[in-house]
């Protein structure tokens, strides 16, 4: 076998291993959970603020906006007044808004402390980036929110600080 | 040191890297046909790979950022070489034209879109570096562009969050990062394995131009792009 063909039989088989490696890790990930189907949440359950679970299950059979916050973030905490309006206001009306903590217990306590808001904060900590990437955030930042209806599908999500105007359209668009 | 690649040859070899060569064309895939980010990618990857639901995932276990980095292209090449490249040179073309128009607020842009792994799922990531946020906020308003305020992490381990400005941009999401003017010389060094992780308006359009796909703007004049 001469230098040139020898070579590119090597070529030929490091082609064909990459591929096929590829074709496994491929194969071995299922299809991601689509952001349009996120029943999963239901399952899940958090601390509030003193410590006590609070499972996202009790938000199953309602029209649910879901806010990734924390303590640090200027536009989350300045978005607040008008996400806990649309609660007080249509909780009644079955839809709740729950306010996901990406911090730390202590953080949140002590923001409890000196702020009211009508709609239940729970602590997610770090992971809760992660969350919110599962619920279809792509910017790797907060605020991030999403409508979720009852049965768990993703209706509308944004990125960055949500007016109440806006939060009351996508509410109305499907109620 | 573990080696994933074969420096002595063209193609990289699955199979010496072992599990974490797995690991990253699993998450290349991800990367690749879900737009997952790296850290994301990685981790579902390993638990899929190694089955350690509920595990922690130990940062030992994971491929770095470069060798995913590699992945990733190894991943286009292969199965995304018709529509890929194309779509990148696409999100070069608007990165640049918002660049253009912020060129006040000296944005450089960042991501898949500097070192070409940009596709379908890619947005427009930039940096701005300018001592007063808001005026990039009242600037936008004044274009008529709606923006929502956002906060992300420092590119910096340890710095506080800064601020961010989400748009949409010619069909497209772009995230612009507002960080002080003085970050901005540290911006322009290139990283530990001497690549430059962002690029000025200067340095776009010379990516562009390699492939024949900028229109240099005459009206502007940016700045040299120092290169190592």
């Amino acid at each position: 076998m001469t230098k040139n063909s020898r070579r590119s039989l090597i070529a030929i088989t490091a082609l064909i291993t990459l591929i096929i490696g590829i074709a496994i890790g491929a194969w071995r990930i299922q299809p991601n959970v689509s952001v349009a189907s996120a029943e999963w949440i239901f399952g899940l359950s958090f601390p509030n603020p003193n410590g006590e679970p609070t499972p996202m299950a009790s938000a199953r059979g309602r029209l649910t906006v879901v806010n990734f916050w924390a303590t640090w973030c200027p536009p989350c905490v300045e978005e607040m007044p008008e996400l806990s309006l649309i609660h007080a206001e249509m909780s009644s009306k079955n839809v709740k808004v729950v306010g996901l903590a990406v911090d730390s217990p202590s953080n949140v306590r002590e923001f409890v402390e000196k702020h009211r808001f009508s709609y239940p904060l729970l602590v997610v900590g770090a992971s809760g980036a992660e969350l919110a990437k599962k619920l279809g955030n792509r910017i790797d930042g907060l605020p991030y929110t999403a409508l979720v209806d009852e049965k768990g599908v993703v209706l509308k999500k944004k990125a960055g600080r949500i007016r109440e105007e806006e939060l009351r359209s996508w509410i109305s668009e499907v109620r | 040191m573990e080696k994933d690649h074969d420096p002595g040859s063209a193609w990289p070899t699955p199979n010496k890297g072992g599990l974490k060569a797995e690991i990253a064309a699993a998450a290349a895939y991800l990367i690749a046909e879900e737009g997952l980010d790296y850290a994301s990618a990685k981790r579902k990857a390993y638990t899929r790979v190694t089955g350690g639901r509920g595990h922690r995932v130990s940062h030992e276990a994971l491929p770095s950022n470069e060798d995913l980095e590699q992945a990733v292209r190894d991943y286009q090449s292969i199965f995304q070489s018709e529509h890929q490249p194309a779509r990148c040179s696409t999100l070069r073309k608007k990165a640049l034209e918002l660049m253009r128009l912020l060129a006040e607020f000296s944005p450089m842009v960042t991501g898949a879109i500097v070192n070409g792994t940009a596709g379908e799922h890619s947005d427009i990531h930039l940096q701005c570096f300018v001592d007063n946020a808001k005026a990039l906020g009242i600037f936008l308003l004044n274009q008529n562009i709606k923006s929502d305020a956002a906060s992300l992490p420092h590119n910096r381990k340890g710095q506080p969050p800064v601020e961010a400005l989400v748009i949409q941009w010619m069909g497209e999401l772009a995230v612009i990062a507002v960080y002080p003017e003085v970050d901005a010389r540290g911006a322009r060094r290139p990283d530990a394995t001497g690549r430059l992780q962002r690029l000025d308006c200067a340095g776009l359009e010379a990516l562009l131009q390699q492939s024949g796909l900028a229109q240099p703007n005459p009206s502007l004049n940016p700045p040299e792009q120092k290169r190592p």
